[in-house]
């Protein structure tokens, strides 16, 4: 019974607080409600409001963006005007540089025909223009014939007044009292006559306004540069030059031109009469052996000596007259060919030595290559003609040797084939007559 | 004529421009050509059949006129060894009269071969000498004067050397076809000696 007393009682009370707890509850849930609202209320105010705010942030930003695009041409753009400002300044300097080298050139080489040229910094163009005025002037005066007094040096060194025609400044004439004629630069301004060409009436036509028939002219490039008249060398300045070894070829020359002259003689003695064999067998065929040794007993000469020995021994046996003859021949033969072969080895080694000597020479040059370089061409080109000095002189030397000597051997050589067929032919027709 | 005139000028040009070298070697050409000259027209062989043929048809009598050198000395030595009976004297004899012929086939041989060898060597001699002129007008720096200098050295050593071969070639060409050929009539001329002096009967040769 307690218990369901109890259970009652629970009941009871749990139905009590039951109504209490539903009122409790409601009051709270309007209350949440109205909070509920309120704070929606406001969430939708604040969605608003912050779209509203990012809207025109995005579009400040868009703004911003325009802004830094158009900052941004900009300053392309004038970095580009920058570029070209750049540019343009270096153009301008280039070309100031250039005028100014245009002008200092032009000073200078007006300066050597003494016209100063003031340089002003500020007005290039007025310079400028005065520079060309100046050069046009000076070069219709350049270009024109002029006469003028003045002084100029004679052949023997000493200065003679007169007037001197100036073609411009490339060629000039003198005419004075003691000589007349072109004139070339002596340096320093100074004018000398040129003797390598007389031209006097080429001058003395000029002076007087007439115009040559023959127009002899020493054009020069600078009138301060001396030129200086080209030495003749002689004979024997060449053959120096060569040194020992020129005058070893030149002594073997002379060497050999006597020994031709002596051939030539020699040959020419040797020759004798033409007719001599002609006139052996006539008179052998006529007269008979002992007049024709009479008759050749006078004679002198390589061919009489062989027919001599031909015609004393005729009425031997055949095959013996043969054998004298062949060893009269022989003997004589010997006689002509003397000097022969000394006279081609002279003109075989001349060359040789020539050779050797330009061997030498061009060791001579290149030891002086060694010593000072290239730099100097007067040293080098000098070395080299000495050394080419031989060489000719061995030429020289050679060509007449070994024409006359090959001349002077088939001369000889035709001397001893006559020799040969005068004996032969006499031998035969004493035999055919016996 | 004008031509003739202008072509005369150019020609003293060009041997002035070559030096005092030039004119010997224009002399040589005269000389060299001459000897050839004489050569070719002395060197005629005549009728162009071997010296068998040859001396059968002369001793025949199927011919009669020589032509050349090897057409006389057949007919000289037919003459000879009707004459002369003993064949010993008789290659004597024909030795004595075929002197003649090898005379005239030698006939300047030794002049053209001399001019031959000796033309170059004027053109060196030339071109030394140019080259010696070039070298001093490097030497003294007057490259370019008119007389001379460096292109006048050149041309000259050029020049020279063109004319001293211009003269060698030909004169060595033509003096070595003319020599093979009286060569060969040298051989004819023995030949025709060793055909008289042996015993063989001519008509059956």
């Amino acid at each position: 019974m307690k218990k369901i007393f109890l259970a009652l009682l629970v009941l009871a009370t749990t139905m009590f607080a039951s109504t209490e707890l539903e009122e409790a509850y409601a009051k709270e849930f309007a209350f949440l409600k109205a909070q509920k609202e309120m704070l929606k209320a406001r969430a939708d105010e604040l969605k608003s409001s912050n779209a509203q705010k990012l809207q025109s942030a995005k579009n400040e930003i868009e703004k911003l963006q325009q802004q830094v695009l158009a900052k941004e041409t900009k300053s392309q753009n004038l970095s580009d005007a920058l570029f070209q400002a750049q540019q343009n300044l270096e153009t301008m300097s280039d070309d100031t540089s250039l005028i100014e080298a245009v002008i200092s050139q032009g000073t200078s080489s007006l300066k050597e025909y003494g016209i100063e040229l003031p340089l002003n910094k500020d007005d290039y163009p007025a310079t400028l223009k005065a520079l060309f005025e100046k050069s046009l002037a000076l070069r219709d005066d350049l270009s024109s014939l002029k006469v003028e007094e003045g002084s100029f040096y004679l052949q023997d060194g000493s200065l003679a007044q007169g007037k001197i025609v100036k073609v411009g400044n490339v060629a000039a004439y003198g005419v004075s009292d003691k000589a007349s004629g072109i004139l070339v630069p002596a340096g320093d301004h100074k004018m000398k006559i040129f003797t390598a060409q007389p031209a006097e009436d080429v001058a003395n036509a000029l002076v007087n306004e007439q115009t040559p028939e023959n127009l002899k002219i020493f054009i020069y490039e600078n009138v301060n540069k001396e030129i200086s008249d080209t030495e003749e060398k002689s004979t024997l300045d060449v053959i120096n030059s060569a040194g020992i070894i020129g005058w070893v070829i030149v002594a073997l020359g002379l060497v050999g031109i006597l020994f031709l002259v002596l051939r030539v003689f020699y040959l020419q003695s040797s020759t004798g009469a033409k007719t001599l064999p002609t006139d052996t067998l006539s008179s052998l065929l006529g007269s008979g052996v002992n007049s024709t040794l009479e008759f050749l007993k006078p004679k002198k000469g390589a061919t009489a000596r062989v027919l001599k020995a031909t015609v004393r021994n005729l009425d031997r046996d055949r095959e013996h007259v043969e054998d004298i003859i062949s060893e009269a021949i022989i003997h004589e033969s010997s006689r002509l060919d003397k000097l022969s072969s000394t006279i081609l080895v002279i003109a075989a080694v001349a060359p040789l030595l020539g050779l050797l000597g330009t061997v030498t020479g061009m060791i001579a040059t290149f030891d002086i290559i060694t010593e000072f370089g290239t730099g100097d061409p007067k040293l080098l080109s000098g070395g080299i003609s000495i050394a080419l000095v031989t060489t000719e002189l061995g030429l020289i030397v050679a060509i007449p040797l070994l024409l006359g000597g090959n001349l002077l051997n088939s001369w000889a050589e035709s001397i001893k084939d006559s020799m040969e067929h005068s004996a032969l032919h006499i031998v035969n027709e004493y035999n055919k007559q016996k | 004529m004008d031509t003739l005139v202008t072509f005369i000028h150019q020609f003293i040009a060009y041997m002035n421009s070559g030096g005092f070298v030039m004119w010997p070697l224009f002399i040589l050409v005269f000389v060299l050509w001459y000897g050839l000259g004489y050569r070719y027209h002395t060197i005629q062989r005549g009728t162009k059949k071997s010296p068998r043929v040859l001396i059968r048809k002369f001793a025949s009598g199927k011919r009669e006129i020589p032509k050349g050198i090897i057409d006389s000395a057949v007919v000289d030595g037919l003459g000879l060894k009707a004459e002369i009976a003993d064949r010993k004297m008789l290659r004597k004899f024909l030795d004595d009269r075929f002197y003649v012929y090898q005379q005239t086939l030698n006939q300047y041989a030794k002049l053209v071969k001399t001019v031959v060898i000796v033309a170059p060597l004027i053109g060196l001699l030339g071109t030394v000498i140019g080259m010696i002129e070039t070298f001093d007008s490097l030497a003294s720096m007057s490259l370019f004067s008119q007389s001379g200098g460096i292109a006048g050295g050149i041309s000259q050593a050029l020049f020279t050397t063109q004319l001293g071969l211009v003269v060698a070639v030909p004169g060595l060409v033509m003096g070595r076809l003319l020599d093979k050929k009286a060569s060969k009539m040298e051989l004819d001329l023995e030949q025709i000696k060793d055909i008289l002096c042996s015993e063989e009967n001519l008509d059956e040769i």
